[in-house]
């Protein structure tokens, strides 16, 4: 009796527009579902920078702003560049540049040093992360 | 309509969107990277006590430069002082650091399972390549002479040769050396698990440098380790991670990699992992990767199966008692035991065999 009433009115009430908008929703629904859970491409995805010098507290940057990060470490300066969603050393105070070849950070968990000037720099994602890489830096 | 709409909306999110709600409040996230032990470690730590998380960080530390220091093989520390006694043939005082004798005890064990692959009584060869000099500003990289690598080499440094007695250490061989860094780092983390587990810590995870290990879980979650692609580390538009895996509690991996350290001199890379038959750096793999309770036996063996390389590796696995194994050759071939590629999950497309690790067979020794 209810749900006559309430197929009646909806009959009365929908429009094909609502209709448009309800499947646009599930089909959104749907997909977002499929995105979050299922889709392997974004496995360990980072969306933050760590940046910390020695023992401080490090210093966050989001991934999707390209910029460029000049920090001061024990022995000199370390710049270090953020660009689209990957970070790296372009340029650090030490002589062999171990840090500078390393090259791009891409997964979360990923970390790369400049252990003469004892600053590292970390990437973090919000899922999917990896806990830590294994394999040197 | 509106209410209706309405109504539907809500019914549709509070479907979808519950599972975001996490089912238990989880412990605290502590997190430390220290500079310490020549490379950079990484404490993660999981407990609703922020005090003792901080007390048991901050031990980690104390510790990881206190045994740095003592087993640093040239320094001033314990075992730099053997080191200097032993270049001159002389034995040592006495010996009150008990942490030495049982690094020493225990890598001629191993270095035995490992047909002297892992051989931690090279310092004179591993010196003679200077990768301790990675770090400093003056230094020029040059090949040792080929006449002094032949010349250590027909001395065959053993730690057969290291001797204990009375807390003296001598040695049998004037080219013996002593230098743990394929060892240390491993005796190192196992021993920071035991000092965690005294702070009452059951879930943390310690990196030194992407050799790791884990106690507990994430929250009831196992810890999720990706293991680095050795052919794409400097390639950024390749993928840089080859495989996942999930490590439940008192699991350790151990990775030994050429992209780790090395020189570049004149368009050839010499990296750090010395094989002991030729005095040069090991040839044939890129990385290995094992997986075991025992951080330090993880330490020995990834090295040891680095230098074994694509073909000798199962021999040396199956002696050492190492199940897990994953090793990367240098033509791109990823070469796993059948335990390792039932824990392992691949993330690229590549030519892989699956070696049974065979038992009863003997193993050939080395010439």
């Amino acid at each position: 009796m209810q749900l006559e009433k309430i197929l009646t009115l909806s009959k009365e009430l929908l429009k094909p527009a609502d209709i448009l908008i309800m499947i646009s929703a599930g089909l959104l629904s749907i997909w977002l579902y499929s995105f979050f859970w299922f889709d392997n491409n974004q496995q360990g995805k980072a969306d933050t920078l760590l940046v910390q010098f020695a023992e401080n507290l490090p210093q966050e940057y989001p991934l999707n702003q390209a910029r460029l990060i000049k920090i001061q470490g024990h022995i000199g300066p370390s710049l270090i560049e953020i660009k689209q969603g990957k970070a790296r050393f372009i340029h650090s105070a030490c002589r062999n540049k171990f840090c500078v070849f390393h090259g791009w950070l891409s997964v979360s968990g990923d970390t790369s040093a400049c252990l003469p000037n004892r600053i590292s720099i970390t990437l973090k994602g919000t899922r999917n992360q990896y806990d830590a890489i294994a394999g040197g830096q | 309509m509106n209410s209706y709409f309405s109504f539907l909306c809500t019914a549709f999110l509070t479907i979808f969107l519950s599972a975001c709600q996490p089912s238990e409040p989880g412990k605290e996230v502590y997190q430390q990277q220290l500079f310490t032990f020549g490379t950079l470690v990484d404490i993660t730590i999981l407990s609703d006590d922020s005090e003792q998380a901080k007390k048991a960080i901050n031990a980690v530390s104390s510790e990881f430069d206190r045994l740095h220091s003592l087993w640093h093989p040239w320094n001033n520390g314990v075992l730099g002082q053997i080191n200097k006694k032993l270049a001159l043939s002389e034995p040592t005082e006495i010996i009150t650091e008990q942490s030495i004798f049982k690094l020493i005890e225990d890598s001629k064990s191993l270095s035995e399972k490992s047909n002297g692959l892992f051989n931690p009584a090279i310092g004179q060869l591993v010196r003679l390549w200077q990768f301790d000099k990675i770090e400093q500003d003056d230094y020029q990289f040059k090949i040792p002479e080929p006449k002094t690598i032949q010349d250590l080499l027909a001395q065959n440094p053993q730690m057969q040769d290291i001797l204990i007695q009375a807390q003296q250490i001598s040695s049998n061989n004037p080219s013996t050396l002593l230098d743990f860094g394929a060892f240390a780092k491993g005796v190192a983390i196992e021993k920071m698990i035991q000092l965690l587990k005294t702070y009452h810590i059951d879930n943390a995870l310690i990196n030194a440098g992407g050799d790791l290990k884990v106690l507990g879980s994430k929250n009831g979650k196992a810890w999720r380790i990706g293991i680095k692609n050795p052919a794409n580390v400097h390639d950024p538009a390749k993928q840089a991670i080859i495989a996942a895996i999930n490590l439940n509690d008192n699991e350790t991996l151990f990775t030994s990699g050429n992209y780790e350290r090395f020189f570049e001199f004149k368009g050839k890379r010499y990296h750090h992992i010395i094989d002991p038959r030729t005095g040069y750096p090991a040839i044939g793999t890129q990385s290995v990767t094992v997986l075991t309770q025992d951080a330090a036996l993880a330490d020995a063996a990834s090295t040891a199966l680095f230098i074994a390389g694509p073909k000798l590796w199962p021999d040396i696995a199956k002696k050492m008692g190492i199940q897990y194994v994953m090793l990367i050759s240098e033509d791109n071939k990823v070469y796993m035991t059948p335990a390792m590629a039932e824990r392992v999950e691949l993330l690229i497309e590549t030519k892989t065999e699956i070696v049974p690790i065979i038992h009863n067979q003997p193993v050939k020794p080395l010439s």
